[in-house]
């Protein structure tokens, strides 16, 4: 008994960082090992170092073999644009109507039917109508991407206002407060931590569908890099899209958690994530 | 004339056959700055009735007038202190206080902050101004709510079993303090609560509520002096009453029981 709990211990001082190395490492390995003797695709899956090269190829132009050398940040730019333009306009409006949706009846009774009655229509069905009417660019990323950030915040707002706390509303009520007022000071705050959940799911759908509005309907960014590169066999710079967007959807989605989590810091039970 | 008056009031949850009557034909009178509890087995109606007051349900039949004019909404001349603090857990101690004034988008201005600051440390919550709701214990929170609806100086207050949560010793403390609180600036209160001891302690006067849905079934003036402490629990007197209400008491939570 007692020596089992003296190994526990002893697993929690180093491996619980260490540990966490020996996974990515053997994934490593093997893809270098793979990719260095051909052995997927007819030799066209690149190894590791190759993929890594492309990518530092894409930021730098070191190797300039690709039509697509040292324009990294470019793409990036025009990615990271179209996402937050994009999701920008899809959070704003997802959770005012969200709020209002859950809050007034006569505004659910209105709208929700036919909101809900969208939503099952899956982005990537949005895409042929979008670049018909928006043509080819930025808008129709613009307008898939706010689409996309849209029903997840909307949803969770609306179910975040429409179950606040009765007991918060009663005191506000009680205090005096005008229904704008509890809708602004009490419902609202409340259904806070519902938004932020939906704030967060959107995120990642919102890059997955800026990286497919590129695909289809652009001549930059990384989702048009990606498929390029691809007509072009250059499965290196493939990867090396993936690498960046890997890297970026953390990145964004590490700092919206902090910015949430810092408004939701009254929050009582819960770990944070 | 009666500060509040209950006149066949009728409650029913939910509609045609499934709806359930919370409360049928209650009748109350409470006067101008009177303390009056209300006790009942649980599920009879007492917290019905107080919601009717606050005006957070409307009756289905019968009236509630408050100053003689029926209650249509919730408002801040009938403080409420619920069960649960309710105190908003986003907002610091000093926020939830100011709430009620906010809400009314009346001006904070330092006449106001100094009444706040002097609302805390009635509540014994100074030092605690910018701690959340989370960072305080369950009497401290109640405390807070208390002191949150006492800054609007209700004329009325309505508690909804304010106490009922709190440990044995922090009750006492916050009876004692609502005690010393109301013996100072008289306001008319409707207290609910299922501890006769708290009942005694507090009311002018007592009224014992049958099993669902609740009608009035005794009514009992409490005569013991102002002001009151703790110490008057000791008494014979007091426990002669206490004996007295809780048979009758203890008749209808039986009934309600089966
Ligand atoms: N929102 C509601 N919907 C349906 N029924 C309700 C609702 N609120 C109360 N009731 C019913 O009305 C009756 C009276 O409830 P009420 O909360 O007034 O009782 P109470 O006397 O305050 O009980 P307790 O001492 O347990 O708090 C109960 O039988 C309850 O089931
Ligand atoms: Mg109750």
């Amino acid at each position: 008994m007692r020596k089992s709990r003296r190994h526990g211990v002893q697993l929690n001082i180093w491996p619980q960082y260490g540990v966490a190395f020996i996974f990515p490492l053997c994934v490593i390995a093997i893809w270098q090992y793979v990719g260095a003797n051909r052995m997927l695709a007819d030799g066209l899956f690149p190894s590791f170092t190759t993929s890594m090269a492309a990518f530092w190829d894409f930021l730098t132009g070191s190797i300039g073999t690709s039509p697509y050398s040292g324009d990294w940040l470019m793409h990036l730019g025009a990615s990271f644009q179209r996402i937050m333009i994009g999701y920008l306009i899809g959070a704003v409006i997802g959770v005012t109507l969200g709020l209002m949706v859950g809050f007034y009846s006569l505004v659910r009774h209105s709208l929700h039917p036919t909101i809900n009655a969208i939503r099952p229509v899956s982005i990537t069905a949005w895409i042929p109508l979008a670049l018909i009417v928006l043509g080819i660019g930025d808008k129709p990323a613009y307008f898939l991407t706010a689409l996309a950030t849209f029903f997840p915040v909307y949803i969770n707002s609306m179910m975040g206002a429409a179950y606040a706390d009765g007991g918060l509303v009663r005191a506000a009520e009680m205090l005096g407060a005008s229904r704008k007022r509890i809708l602004f000071s009490v419902t609202l705050p409340a259904a806070l931590p519902s938004i932020a959940a939906g704030l967060r799911v959107a995120l990642a759908l919102a890059w997955t569908t800026v990286v497919v509005a590129e695909m289809l309907g652009a001549r930059s960014g990384i989702g048009y890099v990606l498929i390029d590169s691809y007509s072009q066999f250059r499965l290196d710079y493939v990867i090396a899209c993936m690498f960046t967007l890997g890297i970026l959807g953390t990145i964004s989605d590490r700092i919206l958690g902090y910015v949430l989590g810092r408004r939701l810091r009254w929050v009582e039970v819960g770990a944070k994530a | 004339m009666p500060r509040i008056e209950i006149d066949g009031l009728t409650v029913a949850f939910g509609a045609g056959e499934g709806a359930k009557q919370a409360i049928g034909g209650f009748d109350l009178n409470i006067a101008d700055r009177e303390f009056l509890c209300l006790l009942g087995p649980s599920g009879c109606g007492k917290s019905t009735v107080l919601n009717a007051v606050a005006g957070f349900i409307q009756p289905r039949e019968g009236e509630v007038l408050v100053d003689g004019s029926p209650v249509e909404a919730p408002g801040p001349d009938r403080g409420v202190v619920f069960q649960d603090s309710n105190v908003f857990p986003w907002m610091t101690v000093e926020e939830n206080v100011l709430a009620g004034p906010r809400f009314r988008n009346q001006k904070i201005d330092d006449a106001l902050r100094q009444q706040v600051s002097a609302i805390i440390a009635r509540v014994g919550l100074n030092g605690y101004e910018n701690h959340l709701p989370k960072e305080l214990s369950g009497g401290m929170r109640q405390r807070l709510g208390l002191a949150r609806t006492l800054l609007n100086n209700p004329g009325t207050l309505l508690m909804d079993e304010p106490f009922g949560a709190l440990d044995a010793q922090t009750r006492i403390i916050m009876q004692e303090l609502l005690l010393e609180l109301w013996e100072r600036d008289k306001k008319t209160v409707l207290f609910i609560t299922h501890d006769l001891d708290e009942a005694l302690l507090l009311g002018d006067r007592i009224v014992v509520m049958t099993a669902s849905p609740g009608k009035v079934k005794y009514e009992h003036v409490v005569n013991f002096p102002r002001p009151r402490t703790y110490a008057l629990t000791s008494t014979p007197e007091f426990q002669d009453a206490r004996r007295m209400l809780f048979d009758i008491l203890h008749v209808e939570a039986e009934r309600a029981a089966r």
